[in-house]
């Protein structure tokens, strides 16, 4: 039971490996709130800078605008030089010229432009049905003006169905993965703690084997010492971005202990695995984690919100195995979807492939005898 | 003789701490010169302001006859320096690493080939030139330290306590080692507390103690400071009161005891001591075992004059 | 040569990890290249398009019709009508936006009964409401027909050749007669994750072996030597030069075939070069002045990843700056990462080297520049501190 503590602080002790799976996440999370936790997907709508050109007056025309005038578009009039100044030096989005017809200028392709293209379709669109119903049956023409001002000719309403999805904010995808990068980087405290148990890596290690405790207690102990300490870290952060950032996880606390514990679980085994399995020095196994985690994270949206959908559509086999994707999809189930069997299998899934890895670095530890020290 | 390095009134303060106090020393060509002292008398503290490594806050230093500065280049040249702390590269072999420093020394590659070569076989370490240094034992480890240092055959060398948890063998090796290359020429600066390798090598010796010399001098000079001359030491199973009285009464005889069958007699100066102690017993028919004979050590040199032991401060 | 030939020789010593880095993190970039072009509009304005599907559950000649409108409008998608295969597709972003016509659609409106459609999308974004608009628009013009008293068919007809009718859109050229559409796209995102590929890589290697001549036992040994402290410091930095050179080189050509070849041909690139080795400098400089700060490799690898991540989100490299609240903006300013960006946006909206250009271009790279400086001094200083131990 002492080795346990005495294991668990040294573990502690060792301030870089502290900072690297806890201090690191932590600073990361924080950045990425900052940079757009708080982004809210649907405000763009703020009124768009509009320019118009009258080369004719249209006084149906000018009636539309002046509704929309303060809601939807701010318009200035202007020459047609002027608005090409003003359109280049960037202060309207696009302008409108008012001669037959209706038409637009721009000079990007901005979300701004397509609105206003929208706007012209359906006014053009809508003009050519009141010319053809004057033609045609100019009698109900006063009763459909007044129909389109009181706004009752829709008789179509359309209802949107969100409710799955009300939750979704496309940059949680950001800080699932951070969780996932935190389970991984917990391979470096594993690491760190295997090597001192190899008598060719270390020192101690060769102290260590040279002890009259079985190897097997031992590695136990050490199992158990980084899992605890991983797993503490990683609830620190979950709870780090879950109370005190207040991102919706839509995770209740059952749900992401059993995470918890799963991915500190893997990360430990990764690393235990790496240090056995892997060729070369501390330094070269210490990096060959830090690029291996990062990629693993990359491919399950550290950087890019979507790469996961881009990596179902090339190679969907690497999401079923890549252990930051399983995470993150597990999840944006539970938060998208509320649903737990996705949950449940994709992390079985990381269960097992962390039990295969633990069952073969054993394999390899207990017969492990030194050619060279 | 020339004088290789004159240290005049040098002081270093840390703060509150002085670790040099108005400290004096003067090497000659040819010596091996040992500074001796116990743990935090300034002994590093000499080396490393004596290589410019450490800035000073009064005092001179004299290298070759000139004063020694950073960036006294043509100085330092000549200079080798084995520190306490084995200074090699991990990621070189003991090959690459000698190459490595004695190429910030010696420009010419063939000639710098050659040397390292040497400087390999005068360390004994050619079977591991192709070794990385974790793979080295501690005894092989400083010999690699030492071929580092002295690689470009520098006139001036300085060790600074180089055989500091070293295998006795090792230690050994070194210390012959030291010795052969004063042979061939150079003057050697040796730190340590160990004082029977003092005793072994060293032509001169200082002693140190907080920032100051308490005493300079060959062996021989610095034992005659002090009042102990030799102590012997006899089995003796069986001694009764009055022998011991009269033997207390021999001439020279300073301290004595009688324990565990051990009869230990501390003389001040003086010859034939052993000789007048053994015929007293033949004449008194007193049986006797074992009998040794010391002389003093520079330990009791230190101990004198401090007050103190010189180990395990 | 001695110092700069064992640089070489140590970072041969960690040849494997520091290539396994490139490859990575230059693999990353590729990818990430390759998916932000994905959709891009190129050269001429193009509305934007939604990936939608309707699923008609009436078949009628007013669904039809309404159908075959929103297609011409979008990029259609077929999937089944099937609850969790409609949930899927939209997770998966395989469509957008999901309509479902209700049975008895026609039937109901013409007994002039009110009708609800649903509507299924991800985001509540503008994408989504393009689509809602185009639904809103039609049915509203088949109401005033109806109301018109015109008939069904009738109606449908009229509709139809109303909602053809498409607005002009012309473009205005930049001032300097330049277009303000892209060209040079692919090349744009690749260099863009020049910063991530080369601070990590450069902490990692450059950062790891000079922290080596640093450590004290052995620098103290080099600064008993007789080689010029100066020396040995020029041709660590010359080596380091050469390292990091390489390593963009390499990059820039990755980058020429990745883009099979299209990149030689354009006069960007070279501006895209410039911008890197700018870049490449500030990257040398904060690897110095690391490895004067850390010792330990542990700490370095930490300290590669600890600032290429963070510089790269903070210059807008992952998630672009517009997304990001004001204050963070304003901070990013004091990221190099960010005016590397600024000068890569440049390049990529260049077809022709014009003055305002080069203007706008070389300040960006200057202030780089001034960056390097400014961390190289810092590890003057550090570095400094340590020459002479006190």
């Amino acid at each position: 039971m002492n080795l346990f503590f005495y294991q668990l602080k040294n573990i502690l002790k060792t301030k870089e490996i502290i900072f690297w799976t806890l201090a690191f996440p932590l600073l990361l999370g924080t950045l990425f709130y900052v940079s757009f936790g708080t982004a809210d997907t649907d405000d763009r709508f703020s009124k768009i800078p509009v320019g118009v050109v009258w080369n004719q007056e249209d006084e149906y025309f000018s009636m539309i605008l002046e509704e929309l005038e303060g809601e939807l578009f701010v318009t200035t009039e202007y020459k047609e030089k002027e608005a090409v100044k003003a359109l280049r030096e960037e202060k309207i989005d696009a302008y409108i010229v008012v001669d037959d017809t209706v038409s637009m200028k721009v000079m990007e392709s901005t979300v701004e432009a397509s609105i206003v293209e929208t706007f012209l379709e359906e006014y053009l669109s809508t003009k050519s049905a009141m010319e053809t119903i004057f033609k045609e049956h100019p009698e109900k023409i006063k009763e459909l003006a007044q129909m389109m001002a009181s706004g009752s000719q829709d008789s179509v309403s359309i209802k949107g169905d969100t409710q799955d999805m009300e939750d979704y904010n496309p940059y949680l995808t950001f800080f699932f993965a951070l969780v996932a990068m935190t389970c991984l980087f917990g391979s470096f405290i594993s690491q760190g703690v295997i090597s001192e148990l190899q008598a060719d890596q270390t020192a101690v290690g060769a102290r260590k084997n040279i002890a009259p405790l079985s190897k097997m207690k031992l590695l136990i102990i050490d199992i158990l010492t980084t899992w605890l300490v991983s797993f503490v870290e990683i609830l620190i952060v979950l709870f780090y971005l879950v109370e005190i950032l207040k991102l919706n996880f839509g995770a209740n606390l059952r749900y992401m202990l059993i995470l918890a514990v799963v991915g500190s679980y893997f990360g430990i085994s990764f690393g235990i695995f790496v240090a056995i399995f892997v060729k070369g020095d501390f330094g070269a196994k210490n990096g060959f984690l830090v690029a291996v985690s990062l990629s693993l994270c990359f491919l399950g949206g550290l950087m890019m919100a979507n790469m996961i959908d881009i990596v179902e559509h090339h190679i969907p086999i690497l999401n079923r195995i890549n252990p930051a994707a399983l995470m993150v999809h597990a999840f944006q189930s539970l938060q998208v979807y509320k649903t737990t069997d996705i949950f449940y299998r994709n992390l079985f899934i990381i269960f097992v492939i962390a039990l295969v890895m633990n069952i073969a670095s054993l394999w390899i530890l207990r017969r492990k005898k030194y050619a060279s020290l | 003789m020339q004088t290789v390095v004159k240290i005049n009134n040098l002081v270093k303060r840390y703060g509150d701490l002085v670790a040099l106090d108005h400290f004096n020393l003067e090497i000659m060509e040819g010596e091996i010169f040992g500074l001796l002292g116990p743990n935090g008398s300034g002994k590093s503290t000499t080396i490393h302001c004596l290589l410019s490594l450490l800035e000073y806050d009064k005092g001179d230093i004299k290298v070759f006859g000139e004063e020694m500065k950073p960036d006294s280049y043509h100085l330092k040249k000549d200079i080798g320096i084995i520190m306490q702390n084995v200074a090699v590269f991990d990621r070189l072999t003991v090959e690459e690493n000698i190459d490595y420093f004695c190429g910030l020394y010696i420009k010419d590659k063939k000639k710098k080939k050659e040397l390292v070569q040497e400087a390999i076989d005068f360390v004994e370490l050619n079977d591991f030139k192709k070794f990385y240094p974790k793979k080295l034992s501690g005894g092989l480890l400083r010999r690699l330290n030492i071929a580092c240092g002295i690689a470009h055959k520098p006139k001036l060398i300085i060790l600074d306590e180089p055989t500091v948890a070293v295998d006795p063998q090792s230690r050994n090796n070194i210390l012959e080692g030291i010795k052969r290359l004063n042979k061939e020429g150079a003057t050697i600066i040796y730190t340590t507390h160990y004082m029977e390798e003092v005793e072994q090598i060293c032509t001169r010796i200082a002693i140190m103690d907080k920032g100051k010399s308490i005493a300079v001098g060959t062996k021989e000079e610095l034992k005659s400071m002090v009042k102990t001359g030799e102590t012997i030491q006899v089995d003796v199973p069986k001694l009764m009161e009055n022998q011991l009285e009269q033997i207390s009464k021999l001439p020279h005889t300073k301290k004595l005891s009688y324990e565990n069958e051990v009869l230990h007699v501390q003389y001040t100066k003086g010859k034939h001591n052993l000789i007048r102690l053994l015929d007293y017993f033949r004449e008194q028919d007193i049986a006797f075992g074992r009998v040794t004979s010391e002389l003093p050590t520079l330990n009791d040199v230190f101990l004198e004059i401090t007050g103190k032991e010189l180990r395990d401060q | 040569m001695q110092v700069f030939n064992t640089y070489f020789r140590l970072v041969q010593r960690k040849k494997r990890l520091i290539l396994m880095y490139i490859i990575i993190f230059t693999a990353i970039a590729v990818v990430m290249m390759k998916v932000s072009t994905q959709d891009e509009n190129l050269e001429k304005y193009t509305r934007r398009s939604v990936k939608i599907s309707v699923i008609d559950r009436d078949k009628s000649s007013l669904s039809k019709s309404l159908k075959a409108y929103l297609t011409d409008q979008n990029e259609m998608v077929s999937i089944p009508d099937k609850e969790k295969r409609i949930k899927d597709e939209l997770y998966w972003r395989n469509v957008e936006y999901v309509l479902i016509i209700p049975e008895n659609f026609q039937q109901l409106l013409e007994e002039g009964q009110k009708v609800d459609v649903i509507s299924k999308k991800i985001d509540d974004a503008v994408n989504a409401v393009y689509v809602d608009e185009e639904i809103k628009l039609f049915m509203s013009l088949f109401s005033l027909y109806q109301s018109a008293d015109y008939s069904v068919e009738d109606a449908i007809g009229h509709v139809e050749k109303d909602v053809a009718h498409e607005v002009l859109v012309n473009t205005v050229t930049k001032e300097d007669g330049e277009s303000a559409f892209k060209v040079a796209n692919e090349g744009q995102y690749y260099f863009q994750y020049v910063p991530y590929v080369l601070v990590s890589v450069c902490i990692l290697a450059i950062s790891c072996i000079l922290a080596m001549f640093y450590q004290e036992d052995v620098r103290k040994r080099c600064i008993c030597s007789s080689m010029k402290l100066k020396d040995q410091n020029q041709q660590l930095v010359l080596a380091s030069l050469l390292f990091s050179f390489g390593v963009t080189i390499l990059f820039i050509i990755i980058g020429i075939v990745v883009t099979k070849g299209e990149l030689l041909g354009q006069i960007n690139l070279l501006f895209y070069s410039i911008n890197a080795l700018a870049f490449m400098f500030v990257s040398i400089a904060l690897a110095f002045m690391l490895a004067n700060l850390f010792h330990s490799e542990t700490a370095l690898n930490g300290c590669s990843n600890v600032f290429s991540l963070g510089f790269c989100f903070l210059g807008g490299i992952f998630v672009p700056l517009w997304v990001m609240p004001d204050s963070v903006v304003t901070f990013a300013h004091f990221v190099p990462t960010y005016w590397y960006v600024q000068a890569n946006d440049a390049v990529s909206y260049m077809t022709r080297v014009t003055s305002p250009f080069l203007k706008e271009f070389f300040l960006n790279v200057g202030v780089q520049m001034c960056f390097a400086v400014a961390l190289l001094s810092i590890g003057l200083v550090v570095s400094k501190k340590r020459r002479v131990f006190s």
